[in-house]
């Protein structure tokens, strides 16, 4: 997938579940990484403050008593920390909740004991992603000869499809059912191709034709992680005034 | 007479891309988001081209251009594909269908492969 992989040394776990905790815990120290592994945002916000060198944040998505959300501006604006902080999130908090409104990067627990290396890409796609230009409207613009309308109705559209169509994945994901998670990932493909989001593009193509079953499940996360900095950052920049 | 076009499709954004540029340049487009629905269409009415995807829902693109070649040989058929789909596309091609294009689309190609397809039905 990635030819490079970011060295991590020190995470901070925000993680109210204690078996959670532990698997994380138990997957840092087979790394060689150092964990701090604390129940609640408050505490994070007090470690923070006084010790600012890790290298990664994993915050519980509705973690108390600031939200993953919340949370992260806290730290950014308050603190001014630039951490990366990556939002872990149920199979079940996906599919039930289509829009979060934590753009960046996610996991999704259980955590596996193959996430330090999962957390490493994801850091390294996300600073890719954050050096590249996420998505392009360039091939719109082509198509309709800079149609103005055409371009937000082909956003809006994109947004519809997607955001039904990504939870739908990772329940067929979670529930094994992987020629029918293919099948969707073939169905959104080419909506991620007119955008020109050539990693998406890439992860569908790896869902449809060359990942095992075994490996869908990270593909799966990775293109969920993906689409919520698209969606977020279609929103912000060119849908301001409609509710999607 | 302005050639009548039946586009069916299940992704939305290509659908209403194709329909965009295909009502551009000039042409009656009708469109359809699953096999029934345009399975449907063209018994309704007749048509001079139909593109259609292969993976569809309910009635696949295969069935639908295999009814076409029977039922309705005049009309052309252009095959909506994605990389990797060459063993399915070769199948539309046994049964009869005239071309191709691959998604996401480029737009000159699309203008040149559906005039190119009405043209050859016309002679």
């Amino acid at each position: 997938m990635y030819s490079e992989e970011k060295d991590i040394t020190k995470v901070l776990l925000i993680e109210s579940d204690s078996q959670e905790a532990s698997r994380f815990a138990d997957a840092c120290s087979k790394a060689n990484i150092q964990s701090i592994i604390l129940k609640d945002s408050y505490e994070a916000v007090q470690y923070l403050k006084h010790k600012k060198e890790v290298d990664l944040i994993i915050a519980e998505k509705n973690c108390i008593p600031l939200d993953s959300s919340r949370f992260r501006s806290y730290l950014q604006n308050e603190l001014q920390l630039q951490l990366p902080v990556v939002v872990s999130v149920t199979a079940e908090e996906i599919v039930n909740d289509t829009y979060s409104q934590d753009p960046g990067p996610l996991i999704q627990k259980p955590f596996e004991p193959g996430i330090i290396q999962y957390l490493r890409r994801l850091l390294m796609a996300d600073k890719n992603v954050s050096d590249q230009q996420i998505y392009s409207l360039q091939y719109l613009e082509d198509i309709s000869e800079n149609d103005s309308s055409f371009i937000k109705e082909s956003l809006i559209l994109f947004l519809e499809t997607t955001e039904t169509c990504i939870p739908d994945l990772i329940a067929d994901v979670t529930e094994e059912k992987f020629e029918s998670a293919r099948s969707i990932a073939h169905k959104i493909k080419p909506s991620f191709a007119m955008l020109m989001a050539n990693r998406a593009v890439e992860i569908c193509e790896q869902i449809c034709h060359q990942a095992s079953d075994e490996q869908l499940p990270e593909l799966v996360r990775e293109l969920y992680s993906l689409h919520e900095q698209i969606a977020e950052k279609i929103k912000r920049d060119h849908l301001k005034n409609k509710h999607v | 007479m302005t050639p009548k076009i039946l586009i069916i499709e299940d992704n939305t954004m290509v659908l209403k891309s194709l329909e965009f540029k295909l009502i551009r340049e000039g042409f009656e487009v009708l469109t359809a988001s699953d096999g029934r629905q345009g399975m449907s269409l063209i018994r309704e009415g007749s048509f001079e081209l139909v593109i259609t995807d292969l993976m569809l829902p309910f009635i696949t693109g295969l069935e639908i251009i295999e009814y076409i070649k029977t039922e309705h040989p005049d009309t052309a058929v252009i095959v909506l594909s994605t990389s990797n789909q060459e063993h399915i596309i070769a199948d539309a091609f046994n049964l009869g269908a005239d071309d191709f294009i691959t998604k996401p689309f480029n737009p000159n190609e699309l203008t040149l492969r559906v005039k190119r397809s009405l043209g050859i039905r016309k002679t």
